[in-house]
């Protein structure tokens, strides 16, 4: 019923209906936005056919948008203490930060701040909030925010939430050294500062699965061993009849190495 | 890619250059013959059956594919490109890693 209602206010070309049904759900609220995101790319496309030039249609509207953020308070509000209260708040962060809408209007970003300012005050001790910091969804806007609500976690008694509390900003650091080479003495304070954090969180499962210790010692030895300017690692090992080579048979010559798949 | 990388090594063939591959493939032997068919002739190691997650991806941290490391003819890493990057500043940065090579080579 829900989603033929939100069709047929579609195709009417209304905003969708804020539904107070008590039976909404995250999930019900998730399906009905991507629904809707395919219905209006569908709608782009056919329209792009008829005016080679001409308009672009959104994938999301303003109205749109308020009406699933609408939904999902509307959970929060019915739903004190269950897994659904933080899911709710979760889902506001995730709407919120979609390209979808631009500008952000000041409505959605408070929907973000009123969101973050509860998750991060109710559920600070709370192991769900180590894979919502990995990924913390965030306006651009916003931006500026994250890094003192992620600050905040360090004070958790949550041992996951600690540890990617600390880990965000360390993995930033080591995804922008990858990029652009870093001097001798910040690749070393780095490194130095990615041994003192495994030495204090290294036994803490990640949440991209391995450990944090795995992920310290991938990540030094890149550091340190495949950056550019660096003499690159042997390989050795079978070609695609079986036959060894070695990476090093080819010095002399410029190498373009392809780490590549048909799939 | 394909297309590009075949003209590649047809372009360079007498030049100090060589594309060597990391396929991570799992099941080599089903996709031998669509190799043949792309006239992939390059020389490429192979990541096993764990293929993305195999020691050679796992040992150069390589999470996205393509990843290219450019590789001068010391053997030091001089560009690395995670996606492919485009055929202009793929070719330029090779014509002027062979340059260098073959300056190296003269004296």
């Amino acid at each position: 019923m829900r989603k033929w209602l939100l069709a047929a206010c579609l195709v009417a070309g209304a905003s969708p209906p804020v539904l107070a049904q008590e039976d909404d759900t995250v999930g019900a609220i998730q399906n009905d936005y991507y629904s809707t995101l395919n219905a209006n790319s569908r709608k782009a496309q056919e329209a792009a056919k008829k005016t080679p030039q001409g308009i672009q249609l959104p994938l999301l509207t303003e109205a749109e948008l308020q009406g699933f953020l609408e939904r999902c308070w509307k959970i929060y509000d019915v739903s004190a203490g269950e897994p659904a209260e933080f899911e709710a708040l979760n889902q506001v962060l995730v709407l919120a930060a979609a390209p979808y809408v631009q500008p952000t209007s000041d409505k959605t970003l408070q929907a973000w701040r009123d969101a973050a300012a509860k998750l991060f005050a109710d559920y600070l001790d709370d192991d769900r909030m180590a894979a919502l910091v990995i990924n913390l969804p965030a306006p651009a806007k916003a931006k500026a925010e994250v890094d003192g609500y992620v600050k905040q976690l360090a004070g958790s008694k949550s041992v996951a939430v600690k540890a990617a509390a600390a880990f965000k900003p360390l993995s930033a650091r080591a995804d922008a050294a990858a990029d652009a080479p870093l001097s001798p003495e910040a690749e070393a304070k780095l490194c130095a500062d990615i041994e003192a954090f495994a030495a204090q969180h290294g036994a803490v499962a990640q949440v991209r699965g391995g450990t944090y210790a795995e992920w310290a010692k991938n990540t030094t030895h890149a550091l340190k061993n495949l950056k550019i300017g660096g003499i690159a690692p042997e390989i050795e090992g079978p070609d695609l009849d079986g036959v060894n080579f070695k990476l090093s048979d080819y010095r002399g010559k410029v190498v373009l190495l392809d780490f590549w798949g048909y799939w | 890619m394909f297309p590009h990388e075949r003209s590649l090594v047809a372009k360079l063939k007498d030049e100090p250059f060589a594309l060597i591959g990391v396929n991570s493939d799992a099941d080599l032997a089903a996709m031998k013959p669509k190799f043949k068919e792309e006239q992939i002739t390059w020389r490429s190691f192979w990541c096993g059956e764990d293929a993305t997650q195999g020691p050679i991806p796992r040992a150069w941290n390589v999470r996205g594919w393509p990843t290219l490391f450019l590789i001068d003819h010391t053997g030091t890493i001089r560009h690395k490109w995670v996606g492919s990057p485009s055929e202009e500043t793929l070719d330029g940065a090779i014509d002027a890693l062979v340059a260098e090579a073959k300056a190296a080579a003269k004296k």
